[in-house]
């Protein structure tokens, strides 16, 4: 279910906590889902289990997710507004980049209209 | 916490024990086979030895070849236990192999083990891995040996068993000795190469470096130094398994023959000092070790030296050796020198390439050498200059002096038995030290003595005096110094007079009087000591001979009469003063030893036995003569009366340096002899105290006057005549046959006799 | 913890550590980084107790190693050298240990030993290298020490083995706070192992800092600036985009494209470079290895001379 690449340049706590919000958006993990435990994750994925504490932390400091002393970690309700500001962020940096090549709003929306029709369904992908 | 850290910690060194002997199991299992193939087997082969000379005694005609039988097996055994002293080397090769070999460094110095833990954990168990194995042998040939009595006499083995005892005991602290100079000198290294080259060098150059040193003093001034005497020092033998080797086998042929047959030993003592010295000096190698070790760092291993300066020792030590050896050896110095540096020269070049890997500031190689050749030479200088350090000049302090023990050659003085006891009395030791410091005077200050040539000899007057002596000192401090001189009798009246005034000779005299009466009717088994005598109660027979040397009588001593003589004449003997001595006379002689007419005790043994001695009858001397008519006078040709007799000796060649007594000028005086003036000087003293079976000096029977009448004032002279004359010049002296001689001392009423005799003959 | 203050060691006249100050809290997996021969086995073998220092304070928990029997029981070391064990079994090496580890445990080394299939009654110098290397790391494992140090011990280790390995570092990190650390030219195997790391040069820490945040520090930019007004590229210096807390580490122009190492926070770097108006400006983080090799760069130890740039 994890895929921490660890050739990637990404350090490997931001791949970890990236990793565990992909799978709640994708609706892979649910809320009150028991994560594996630290021993697990860093066993299975072959990394230091620091690394893996750090992560988890980072997700509850966040509020994504809990835990339950002597139970675990599990996965608290999914707020939207925490999933989809950072990623936002990403957006106003390309939208900003677009409008430094001369493409305005007008051609931006299109190509927004054009990725949702040939990818999704209408208003949603 | 402290308190478990603690037992735990010193739990380690029981751990590192434990490992360090379960890591080398093989060798301890290969020790513990050649031991068992070396004592336990000489057990056997001496019950063996002794069961079969039992049998050959039973029966004369059993005979069995000995020595074929038990040879193979007595070069296993040896061989075996000489392997198992070697495998020391090994042992601590193997135990301390960390630090040469750096593949293992890591792994030793990480363990959870303090320095010393470590070291004295691989000290110890590679010890017991040595030693201990040793010891069950000793104990398993004692219980044979214990079997082995039971079915066989070997009351013979038994006697001899104190000293194979402390023979073992010499082996068993070399051994050790060798296991920790080995250890001592690994620490010096850090490659197995090394480790193996700085065994040898260490083992080689401490002995060899004293031995060069002493052999520099007895080059370079030698008079009176005895060579060997070096190995008799605790200098020499208890600082190497070299040295220690050298004393094993000088107390086991020397030592235990002269303790057991001879009545004092200093072998006793030295080897009580050998041991204290030899210990200590283990010790020492021990502590230095231990010192070393715990400076070196893990990283030096694989270095080109870990300890700079024992490279730069090992080469100053091989350079002085090589040097010190070719300039004693040989006749020119300079040619010696010479060869001796290129020699040096290459063995330091070679040693430097090692040592530095290569050729890095170079420069500084021949600067080291120089300085040590420097130093080579600055230390033979010295010994040149100080006549070898002073040794020949010194005297040991009769204070410091222990005991004494002295040779005089020529037994007309002291007996033979006298040069195997140790003299412990003060006086005698001062009366050495004294003639010691006489005899180093007259070589140093030569010129301050005069010494009256005499140009021809004429046999029949002329009497050669020449001693030899050789004296060895044990001093308090352990060492033993030993002397050899060539002197003039004169010189040894004091030691004389001290020595037979002293309580050892009064105990060594009576002794050899109740020995030699024993012997005398034993068939076969010689008695050595006084002591063999009273264990065994056996009586002997005395005899009793006149001062002439003919028997004046024999009895037949029961065991108590025996010790009742022997108690009577030490206790004369030791009564006895110096005026007694010079001025007594003698009575009668037991074999060599006189009785005076002091000795009341003595002569009072013999009254109640009914035997007086008289004095000399002209029937007593008579033996082939003539009567020349005249009823009273007889002349015999077995008495030879020397007038004025004249002493003379060669102090030149004695005391003088080397080249000019030896091979001074020699002319031919057309007699075919060969004089001197200078190398013959007249002396007007001498000593003698016990008979001489050839007379005194050069005595050839050429110079007998064919006869020599006998009247009454020479039957009244021989009376008078002694055998003992000290420091003394006889006015004449009478020699009787070939047994015996007598002097007429300088007194006015002897004068007046001879006076006499000569004007009515 | 284990702490160097001020440490400095030499050999003979080479100065190997000149005053290395480092901290390495318990339960970490702490990488050391450094170019050959810059001192990594050095302290590791001063953190085993077998060099003393020349000067400065080498302490475990508070207690100076060296001679220091309490302190060195805490302490593994596993060295990169295969031939030291000789003719030990691993059951002799492993009682060996045992006997002065007190923590051993057989039922660790005994699984292990099954895991991975090593004989016990064979002598060691009859494995493989791969084999040997396995026989010390599962001993050091069933010792259950503090620490553990690694000299380049993941070398001659297979793909199963390491994954073996760094499962049983995880348990034990967890489960009794080990703290590994781990000498090594390999920085992907630091990057997935540690948490820690420093880099040691010339004697001396460069820094020591955990990896991500390491990682988060150094950014990796390529940026384009708009041309001048005579159409010429725009060519800009080091030092046109100085700002405090921004430490440009390398800084390269291929015609109008520039590429620059920064350090500093990801905002610090963005405010620097925005005056200039870039019309392209791309941050990636850098692997441990850019790190590694820029940071020495800096330092002096680089492939310019080599290359002939």
């Amino acid at each position: 279910m994890f895929s921490i690449d660890l050739t990637s340049r990404t350090p490997i706590y931001e791949q970890i906590y990236e990793n565990i919000i992909g799978l709640i958006v994708k609706g892979r993990l649910a809320e009150n889902d028991q994560l594996p435990s630290v021993r697990a994750f860093a066993k299975d994925a072959g990394v230091n289990p620091n690394t893996v504490a750090k992560a988890y932390q980072e997700l509850e400091r966040t509020g994504i997710i809990y835990s339950v002393p002597g139970r675990g970690s599990f996965i608290a309700k999914p707020d939207s507004s925490v999933f989809q500001g950072a990623v936002l962020a990403d957006f106003d940096s390309a939208a900003l980049a677009c409008a430094d090549r001369g493409i305005d709003k007008q051609v931006l929306t299109e190509h927004l209209n054009t990725i949702y029709t040939q990818h999704g369904k209408g208003e949603q992908l | 916490m402290t308190a478990t850290t603690s037992a735990a910690s010193k739990n380690f060194f029981g751990k590192r024990f434990v490992t360090d002997l379960l890591e080398n199991k093989k060798v301890l299992i290969i020790n513990a086979l050649l031991e068992l193939l070396g004592l336990p087997v000489v057990s056997i082969l001496a019950i063996v030895a002794c069961y079969i000379n039992k049998l050959e005694e039973q029966d004369t005609n059993f005979y069995v070849d000995l020595f074929v039988i038990i040879v193979p097996f007595i070069c296993v055994a040896v061989g075996a236990i000489v392997l198992s002293i070697l495998l020391g080397f090994v042992i601590a090769l193997f135990h301390f192999n960390y630090l040469y070999r750096k593949s293992i460094v890591d792994m030793h110095y990480s363990l959870p083990l303090s320095n010393t833990q470590r070291f004295f954990a691989d000290y110890l168990s590679g010890l017991a891995i040595y030693i201990v194995p040793v010891i069950i042998a000793v104990i398993l040939s004692f219980i044979i040996l214990g079997i082995g009595g039971v079915f066989v006499d070997m009351s013979e083995f038994w006697k001899v068993m104190p000293y194979i005892v402390k023979a073992g005991t010499v082996v068993i602290v070399g051994m050790m000795m060798i296991y920790t100079i080995s250890i001592f000198s690994i620490v010096f290294c850090g490659s197995t190469f090394e480790a193996i080259f700085s065994i040898l060098a260490v083992n080689t150059l401490i002995p060899a470096t004293i031995g060069c040193v002493w052999l520099a003093i007895v080059t370079t001034s030698s008079y009176g130094m005895v060579g060997e005497s070096i190995f008799y020092s605790p200098v020499f033998t208890a600082t190497s398994p070299f040295g220690a080797t050298v004393f094993f086998f000088l107390y086991l042929f020397e030592g235990v023959d002269q303790s057991m047959n001879d009545i004092g030993s200093y072998y006793d003592s030295m080897y009580i000092r050998w041991m204290i010295v030899a210990v200590v000096m283990t010790v020492l190698y021990l502590v230095a070790s231990f010192l070393l070790y715990k400076l070196r760092k893990a990283e030096s291993v694989s270095k080109p030296y870990v300890y700079k300066a024992f490279f730069y020792a090992v080469g100053a030590a091989s350079v002085f050796c090589i040097m010190s050896l070719l300039i004693a050896s040989s006749i020119n110095i300079i040619s010696a020198a010479i060869s001796g540096i290129i020699i040096c020269g290459v063995g330091w070049f070679i040693m430097e390439v090692i040592a530095r890997r290569g050729f890095k500031r170079f420069w500084t190689a021949p600067l080291g050498f120089a300085a040590v050749v420097c130093g080579v030479f600055l230390v033979c200088g010295i010994c040149k200059v100080t006549d070898g350090f002073g040794a020949p000049r010194h005297v040991p302090a009769s204070i410091s002096v222990e005991s004494v023990s002295i040779n005089v050659n020529d037994n007309s003085i002291l007996p033979y038995e006298v040069s195997e006891v140790s003299f412990r009395d003060k006086d005698v030791i001062k009366a050495v030290t004294a003639f010691n410091k006489d005899a180093v005077n007259r070589h140093f200050h030569f010129d301050d003595y005069e010494y009256t040539s005499i140009g021809r000899i004429d046999s029949e007057y002329d009497r050669y005096d020449h001693q030899s002596v050789e004296i060895t000192y044990q001093t308090i401090y352990g060492s033993t110094v030993k002397r050899d001189y060539d002197v003039m009798s004169f010189m040894l009246s004091d030691v004389a007079e001290a020595i037979l005034c002293s309580d050892e000779y009064a105990e060594m005299a009576a002794d050899e009087i109740a020995v030699a009466a024993v012997n005398a009717t034993n068939s076969g088994q010689y008695i050595g000591k006084y002591s063999a005598v009273k264990s065994a109660k056996k009586g002997g027979r005395l005899e009793i001979i006149n001062k002439l040397g003919q028997s004046e009588g024999s009895v037949s001593l029961g065991y108590d009469s025996l010790v009742k003589l022997h108690d009577a004449y030490m206790k004369d003997i030791k009564s006895m003063t110096p005026e007694q001595l010079r001025d007594g006379n003698v009575c009668c002689m037991f074999g060599q030893y006189w009785v005076l007419d002091s000795f009341d005790n003595t002569l009072d043994f013999l009254a109640e036995r009914d035997l007086s001695v008289g004095s000399i009858e002209k029937s007593d001397i008579y033996h082939g003569g003539y009567n020349s008519g005249d009823d009273d006078i007889w002349l015999a040709d077995n008495v030879d009366l020397i007038n004025s007799p004249r002493f003379y000796s060669q102090p030149k060649s004695f005391f003088g340096k080397s080249n000019e007594g030896r091979y001074s000028r020699y002319y031919y005086d057309g007699y075919t002899n060969y004089n001197d003036d200078d190398r013959y000087s007249e002396i007007d003293a001498i000593t003698s105290a016990f008979p001489n079976e050839s007379g005194r000096g050069y005595y050839s029977s050429d110079y007998v006057s064919s006869e020599v009448r006998l009247d009454d004032t020479l039957l009244i002279l021989i009376n008078k005549a002694t055998p003992i004359i000290i420091n003394e010049k006889p006015i004449a002296i009478i020699h009787y046959k070939n047994t015996s001689t007598l002097y007429i001392r300088d007194t006015v009423e002897n004068r007046e006799l001879l006076e006499k005799y000569y004007h009515d003959n | 913890m284990i702490e160097l203050k001020n440490t400095v060691k030499k050999f003979d006249s080479y100065t190997a550590l000149n005053g290395v100050d480092l901290k390495i809290e318990k339960g970490t997996a702490f990488g050391l980084l450094g170019s050959n021969g810059a001192g990594k086995s050095t302290i590791l073998r001063l953190l085993s107790g077998i060099y003393q220092q020349e000067s400065g304070e080498v302490l475990i928990d508070g207690q100076p190693v060296y001679d220091n029997v309490s302190a060195k029981q805490k302490v593994f070391f596993i060295n990169d050298e295969t031939v030291q064990f000789g003719s030990f079994t691993l059951k002799g090496l492993k009682n060996y240990y045992k006997t002065y580890y007190p923590n051993f445990s057989e039922e660790l080394f005994e699984s292990l030993r099954k895991r991975i299939n090593l004989p016990l009654n064979k002598k060691i110098n009859t494995f493989s290298k791969g084999m040997k290397r396995q026989a010390i790391v599962i001993i050091a494992l069933a010792c259950k020490t503090d620490y553990l140090l690694l000299d380049e011990a993941f070398d001659g280790l297979d793909p199963t083995m390491r994954i073996i390995v760094k499962k049983m570092l995880v348990d034990a990190m967890l489960d009794r706070q080990l703290t590994t650390i781990i000498s090594s030219h390999n920085l992907k195997e630091i990057n997935e192992v540690c948490d820690t790391a420093a880099l040691l040069h010339n004697g001396k820490i460069v820094f020591s800092r955990e990896i991500d945040s390491l990682k988060g520090e150094v950014h990796k930019i390529q940026a384009v600036f708009p041309k001048n007004a005579d159409g010429t590229p725009a060519a800009y210096l080091k030092e046109d985009f100085a700002a405090t807390g921004l430490e440009i580490l390398h800084f390269e122009r291929s015609q109008s494209i520039y590429y620059i190492i920064a350090k500093g926070d990801e905002d610090t770097v963005r405010a620097a470079f925005a005056p200039k108006e870039p019309l392209l400006l791309e941050m990636i983080p850098l692997t441990l290895e850019e790190i590694f090799i820029y940071e020495l760069e800096v330092l002096g130890y680089d492939s310019n001379d080599i290359s002939g740039k």
